[in-house]
């Protein structure tokens, strides 16, 4: 498969002394749903912004898309990559939804007699067409996400990162932006990167990067790094419910493969309690 | 604060709406000009006139207007006894005790309150019939001359339109700060002078904070969406100029020679 | 009896295009010493409610008793403070009051307000550092040199420093990690079991199943439900309706029941629950 971000021996630090992110890498494959878990203060954040050339990479390199980051590559880079960021209110920049949508469009010199036919298209596929022309005060957490995920997607890229985008949503506003996200990772093939510490969300993506203190202390497919009980609780992370229940039944003797799917454990169960 | 509506958009349909902010920013600075000629009643009530007009086009209620003025009153009422009192010139109509009143200054006051009348009305039907947004790119678009001096116009426009756009999330910030520490015992409105510094400093302090994270956040997000301010961008709002706007002009600029033709005439 | 709703109305800037109701006849009794959560989608009037309890927000008509503090439209009590300090309220990240140079005078600012001597206000300072988990040596620190967990950390131990009776919560866990939420809800269930009421605004229904006793519904500005905490999650339909989903550990029984187990859907300890699943395997 083919390596969409390629990260080799990153590291970068606020200061002189301290280190953020000590000599990471990895790679992520094109197409795929990546979530980087990690507790607060992990540095999960940081490489989210080292990759979209927001902060200053110390040593290391970083490639996206086959181009390497570099001050003369910025523009081309920030062209593959959407971000969506944490707090739903500092990131919508227009007047309306609208004008914010157009915003990105601008920047990439979109010529304006198409801007509006791309607002809308985008509008439509998150679902807030209705509300082209209302005020952010005016949205929820929710719609203002969806907002900005549709200015992602009007620049075409083939990446979006979510740097925790959900985690100051109420529950509605989290499944709708979810389901989005896992819409657009099916359909258009687009490459999901998801900071979270969320592990019933890193549960259900293909590649899990476990990170603690700026290393990388395990990654893989979820079914292997998020089972390992010791390694996750002693990050300050929760294990998966369905990992807890097939684990504590495995103990009492009974024979059921410890797993992480809730749907596939009531299913399992199902099955051993008709054979019984 | 919901109450005030100078300054404020009202988001209806209209003749003015639909002119072009530029036009409507230069007419209005024209018109403040020709307010302050002194072209006499005839004169003002041709301004007058003009402007009831526009306020009908725009079709702003008059229960707005008046509240749009209520909020200056006040100072207005200031300025006028101000003037009666110490302009001497003319013919003295009556005196109580020390205060005389004179005919010029009746006159001259008269003539005040009808200049800030006006000056409120028509800066109110720029505000109330133009966006926001549609104001600041009207603005970048006549300070384009200045860019060949090195004026940043692109900039100055951008600051302003984010000012704009937080105005209401600060304005909710600040209460949300308030609350919570009137809910640590500050008391806002009560005090000696000394807790009252404290209190001002307990709020300041958090919105500034606040506020830098809000900036830190914003840049990033811009950044990550491709700005650059130095860079060619296009506009997604394209200014027209309509033939209904050069008549309008016109109609604006004819007013305003007729006030100074009046002011030296009469 | 600690706080009492009667007929509470509010309506937010009345008189005017944007008035917006509120709460509508809110009725509710909370009793003293209660773990009680308040839910409810956002816009519901949860937010509204809670600032009812400390005076914050006056009812537009009907009345709120906060232990035999009576709060009404009109009759605003003289002085506000005594209400203050007896309903700490902590608002949602709450990092942001933070304001003094140095962490100690941050948490002592609210006993202080409240007339307790500088001393005193000290002591207390260095006793509830420790209860949020950090130690001693943090107080001469400056706020703002920590992390954002840590930061709510402070901000919680002002209001607890007040030695407030009520303790209010607006979703206190919101951004924090697994860890985090977990340390500072066992820190509220434990200032609920030294005496406290605690009022915790919620919107994961993990945490309402798993630390309080009562919940309060709100919808439309309305209290829909006031029930015991095994009460509410039976009524699956409702909360549907309401786009609430159900706690995990609940929604996991009740798929088991579809499909021929026999679980008892209240439930709330995960080793209760594969202790069951066990034995009617084995049966």
């Amino acid at each position: 498969m083919e390596k969409i971000i390629n990260v080799q021996h990153l590291s970068f630090g606020y200061d002189e002394d301290t280190l953020t992110i000590d000599d990471i890498s990895f790679s992520i494959e094109k197409g795929s749903y990546t979530t980087i878990l990690g507790h607060n203060g992990s540095g999960k954040s940081t490489i989210a912004k080292l990759l979209m050339g927001l902060l200053e990479k110390k040593s290391g390199e970083i490639v996206i898309g086959g181009i390497p980051l570099t001050e003369e590559t910025l523009n081309q880079v920030r062209s593959q990559i959407g971000i969506v960021f944490q707090n739903p209110d500092n990131q919508f920049i227009g007047a309306t939804v609208r004008d914010d949508i157009a915003f990105g469009l601008e920047n990439n010199c979109v010529d304006p007699a198409l801007m509006d036919d791309i607002i809308n298209e985008y509008a439509k596929k998150v679902n807030m067409y209705e509300f082209l022309d209302h005020e952010p005060t005016k949205l929820s957490g929710g719609q203002k996400q969806r907002v900005a995920i549709a200015g992602i997607l009007a620049m075409s890229p083939s990446i979006i990162i979510l740097d925790e985008a959900t985690s100051m949503l109420d529950p509605k506003g989290r499944n709708e932006i979810n389901a989005l996200v896992h819409q657009l990772n099916k359909d258009k093939n687009m490459t999901i990167v998801s900071i979270t510490h969320d592990i019933e969300e890193a549960a259900l993506s293909d590649y899990v990067i476990l990170l603690s203190d700026g290393h990388i202390v395990d990654e893989g497919q979820p079914e292997e790094v998020l089972m390992k009980k010791e390694e996750i609780e002693s990050l300050a992370l929760d294990i998966p419910f369905a990992y807890k229940i097939s684990h504590g039944l495995q103990k009492m003797g009974i024979s059921i493969a410890e797993q992480i799917d809730r749907e596939k454990l009531v299913n399992e169960l199902c099955r051993l309690h008709l054979k019984k | 604060m919901n109450n005030m509506m100078f300054g404020k958009y009202l988001p209806i349909d209209s003749f003015i709406h639909r002119l072009d902010p530029r036009l409507k920013i230069g007419a209005l600075l024209l018109l403040l000009i020709a307010v302050f000629f002194d072209a006499g009643f005839i004169g003002y009530a041709l301004l007058g006139t003009f402007v009831i007009i526009m306020t009908l086009l725009s079709h702003i209620k008059v229960s707005q207007v008046l509240k749009a003025v209520k909020p200056m009153l006040f100072m207005m009422a200031f300025l006028m006894i101000f003037n009666l009192l110490f302009i001497q010139q003319g013919n003295l109509l009556f005196s109580i005790g020390f205060i005389k009143i004179y005919d010029q200054a009746v006159l001259q006051t008269v003539y005040i309150f009808i200049r800030l009348i006006l000056i409120i009305i028509m800066t109110t039907i720029l505000t109330a019939t133009t966006k926001p947004l549609d104001l600041t790119l009207g603005i970048e678009h006549l300070l384009s001359p200045f860019k060949k001096i090195g004026f940043p116009t692109h900039e100055v426009a951008m600051m302003i339109s984010i000012a704009l756009r937080f105005i209401p999330t600060l304005l909710e910030e600040t209460q949300r700060i308030m609350k919570a520490q009137a809910s640590r015992g500050v008391e806002f409105s009560e005090g000696s002078l000394k807790e009252k510094i404290l209190s001002i400093v307990s709020l300041i302090i958090p919105l500034f904070i606040s506020a830098f994270q809000r900036a830190e956040d914003l840049a990033n997000a811009m950044e990550s969406r491709n700005y650059n301010p130095e860079a060619k961008r296009t506009r997604y709002k394209q200014l027209v100029w309509k033939l209904s706007d050069t008549i309008s002009f016109l109609c604006v600029i004819a007013i305003c020679i007729a006030m100074v033709i009046m002011s030296f005439v009469l | 009896m600690s706080i009492t709703f009667k007929e509470v109305e509010h309506i937010y800037a009345q008189d005017t295009p944007f008035a917006y109701h509120a709460l509508k006849g809110v009725n509710l009794n909370i009793q003293k010493g209660s773990m009680t959560a308040l839910i409810g989608h956002t816009g519901s009037g949860k937010s509204t409610l809670i600032q009812h309890i400390n005076a914050l927000l006056l009812p537009t008509s009907g009345e709120v008793n906060v232990e035999d503090i009576l709060i009404t439209a009109t009759d605003k009590p003289s002085s506000l403070k005594p209400l203050r300090k007896k309903a700490g309220l902590v608002f949602q990240f709450p990092e942001y009051q933070l304001f003094e140079e140095t962490i100690l005078k941050d948490i002592i600012f609210g006993p202080k307000n409240f007339g307790v001597s500088e001393e005193e206000a000290i002591s207390i300072a260095k006793k509830v550092i420790k209860l949020v988990g950090l130690d001693e040596s943090y107080l001469e620190r400056s706020p703002f040199d920590l992390s954002g967990g840590q930061k709510r950390r402070i901000a919680i131990a002002g209001i607890l420093a007040m030695d407030p009776d009520i303790l209010i919560l607006d979703e206190p866990t919101a951004g924090l990690d697994p860890q985090g939420a977990k340390e500072m809800l066992q820190l509220f269930k434990k200032v609920n079991q030294e005496g406290k009421t605690v009022i915790l605004v919620s919107h994961d229904m993990n945490q309402v199943l798993e630390y309080c006793d009562d919940v309060v519904v709100m919808n439309h500005g309305q209290v829909e439900r006031h029930v015991s905490v095994e009460e509410l999650f039976k009524e699956t339909e409702y909360l549907t309706s309401l786009s609430i989903d159900l706690p995990i550990i609940t929604s996991f029984i009740l798929e088991l029941n579809k499909n021929g187990f026999h679980i008892d859907p209240s439930i709330k300890d995960i080793d209760v629950l594969i202790q069951e699943i066990g034995g009617q395997l084995h049966e």
